[in-house]
């Protein structure tokens, strides 16, 4: 529960050192949520949070949003090739 | 560059549990080096099952005449020999090593996404049983190439909807591996490590997973429409139906030049990772060389028409992509000479992970060479679709790339087993595959300048000569390829023991050197500082 945060510690970065009540807790209870709990549970499978801070939501937000670049794109090059075989 | 975490972890790995016992570990593995291990065992077990293919390819050809398999079982065999190397053997053994080695050179203790991480490997056995399957189905595999074309492809029988999926399933994984590696470099990185500092193995893998974000769901999408045409009646690709089926080889090479570059992207971090250190010297223009990546990584959106000069297409388009081909040899050229640089006046030794880097600089240029060749809109119409197209390729995908992962499974070897591998024998490994790899593609240069058309069983007599001499080099790199299974299963199952420098005498630099040889199981659970 020492160590250095690797998530967010880097030069440059927001500091992830929120306090425990802003983070929610990890299960049930006020203040409790999703995140706090998928984060939890990242932990509980062997994630990198062992070192006592669960996976930050910038890192989840940030594969959502590659998820949603790579769904666009997938859509995106179907509908120009839609209209592009017909015109 | 850090202070030593060894002692450190060591201590730590004792308190954050053991790997669970049995097939639980893999199965349900969240650990990026299981997970790591178990991407590199299977691309293994693929540069084998492909290789097989080619060695029935290869003794087909032996000799003119049909001798061993009928022709539709040999365009088989072209068609699944290329998608089990590019999307079974290479894409995945390059995520392998991302598994393996980024956490442990960014000082990060794992993965960002591990349970992703799981299920974006455990599909890729689910794909290939799929994409292998259909061997036994009546009407056979896939056989109008790797690429798919319509109407060829459509054409086809039950094996098109299998091979579909097994393409969709093979992108899921690779967009989820990407996925991985932006989030974990993104957020992950040791405090001081900023991006510049970073190891360009990490930074070609970077570039990399944007480029497969990019274009897999290109590829997904091309696929899908070609199932529709198939099986919903849509007619995208069907001229008679209203459709374009040269739109399709557009939408497709979309996706396929930068393929090429996802394939070659993380050799280059590779071989810039192993030069310096048997150079005793740093990289030469480590700045340059991430310019140099990125920039390569751009063009290859802007390039995808020469593959398809002959197909037809308006001369200003044609001149674009002769010339926007061209200039990615200029980024390329920065790269070559700036490993030269490293070399130049460094104190150099010939490990076999350095034989292996060196083999690939000379030969890997060799296939860039014929690569601009092919560039030239007039030489292309002259050697499109001949085995000058194959001898290019494979000097770029067999030298390049997978001597590149040769060379980093004999660089990071030791950090993953804790033991030295026998130098002996990696080096008659090394010897004997650089020596037959020229024997197996150079003459096919002379082949296809003399005209011997590519996806063939027969030819003409006057090919006769240099096919033999291809194959006998065939058979030699494939048989070399069990020394290299000997010396990895023997160094994991013991040996001296590596030390955590591993190649003492050398400047290897990194975060991975910092760890004790094996890397603990969990490593860097409290974050190294980086000065």
């Amino acid at each position: 529960m020492n160590g250095i945060d690797v998530h967010s510690a880097a030069p440059g970065r927001a500091p992830a050192n929120r306090a425990p009540a802003e983070r929610g807790p990890a299960s049930g209870g006020p203040g409790d949520r999703p995140t706090a709990r998928l984060a939890a549970s990242d932990a509980a499978a062997g994630a990198p949070a062992v070192h006592g801070r669960p996976l930050n939501r910038r890192a989840r937000h940030l594969a959502f949003a590659l998820m949603s670049v790579a769904l666009a794109f997938y859509f995106g090059f179907i509908a120009i090739t839609v209209y592009r075989s017909h015109h | 560059m850090a202070h030593d975490h060894a002692a450190d972890t060591a201590h730590h790995d004792d308190h954050h549990g053991e790997p669970a016992k049995g097939i639980k570990r893999w199965l349900f593995a969240t650990n990026h080096k299981d997970i790591g291990t178990m991407y590199l065992v299977f691309s293994l077990i693929m540069f084998f099952i492909g290789g097989a293919m080619a060695m029935i390819i290869r003794a087909e050809l032996f000799k003119p005449g049909l001798q061993l398999v009928d022709p539709a079982f040999f365009n088989q065999m072209t068609t699944m020999h290329a998608l089990v190397m590019i999307f079974g053997a290479v894409m995945p053994s390059f995520v392998g090593l991302a598994n393996w080695m980024i956490p442990l050179q960014v000082g990060a203790p794992d993965m960002a996404l591990p349970r992703m991480n799981n299920f974006s490997f455990w599909i890729l056995p689910f794909a290939f049983t799929i994409l292998l399957s259909t061997l036994f189905i009546p009407g056979g595999a896939p056989a109008g190439g790797w690429t798919m074309y319509p109407p060829l492809f459509l054409q086809g029988g039950n094996y098109v909807a299998m091979a579909i999926f097994a393409v969709h399933l093979m992108g899921a994984s690779s967009i989820m591996g990407a996925i991985n590696v932006i989030v974990t470099i993104m957020n992950m990185r040791a405090p001081g490590m900023n991006l510049l500092k970073m190891p360009l193995f990490c930074w070609s893998w970077l570039i990399t997973a944007y480029l497969l974000i990019a274009v897999m769901p290109v590829l997904a999408g091309a696929v899908t429409m070609l199932l529709t045409d198939h099986y919903f009646g849509t007619s995208f690709f069907n001229a008679a139906g209203g459709g374009d089926p040269l739109m399709f080889e557009h939408v497709f090479w979309f996706f396929g030049h930068p393929e090429v570059y996802i394939m070659i992207l993380p050799a280059f971090g590779i071989i810039s990772e192993i030069l310096p250190t048997f150079s005793r010297k740093p990289l030469f223009g480590a700045t340059s060389m991430i310019y140099a990546i990125a920039s390569i990584a751009f063009l290859s959106f802007i390039v995808w028409g020469h593959h398809m000069f002959v197909d037809g297409m308006p001369l200003a388009a044609q001149v674009f992509f002769m010339m926007s081909t061209m200039l990615i040899a200029v980024p390329t050229g920065v790269k070559v000479f700036n490993w030269s640089a490293t070399m130049w006046r460094g104190s150099l030794s010939f490990e076999p992970p350095m034989l292996f880097a060196l083999s690939f600089l000379f030969l890997f240029t060799i296939g860039g060479f014929s690569g601009v060749m092919l560039a030239i809109v007039p030489v292309d119409f002259q050697y499109n679709q001949t085995y000058f197209v194959v001898a290019h390729f494979h000097y770029v995908l067999v030298p390049g790339a997978v001597f590149a992962i040769m060379a980093a499974v004999y660089y990071w070897l030791p950090k993953w087993t804790g033991h030295m591998y026998s130098m002996g024998l990696a080096k008659t490994h090394f010897w004997l595959s650089t020596i037959f790899v020229n024997v197996l593609f150079f003459p096919q240069h002379f082949l296809g300048l003399a005209g011997m058309p590519r996806r063939i069983p027969d030819y003409a007599v006057q090919f006769s000569d240099w096919n033999m001499v291809s194959s006998i080099g065939g058979f030699g790199f494939g048989l070399s390829q069990i020394l290299f299974v000997i010396v990895i299963v023997q160094c994991v199952r013991g040996g001296k023991k590596a030390s955590a420098e591993v190649w003492d005498g050398a400047t290897p630099t990194g975060l991975e050197w910092t760890l004790p040889s094996p890397a603990p199981y969990h490593s860097f659970s409290e974050a190294p500082e980086i000065r």
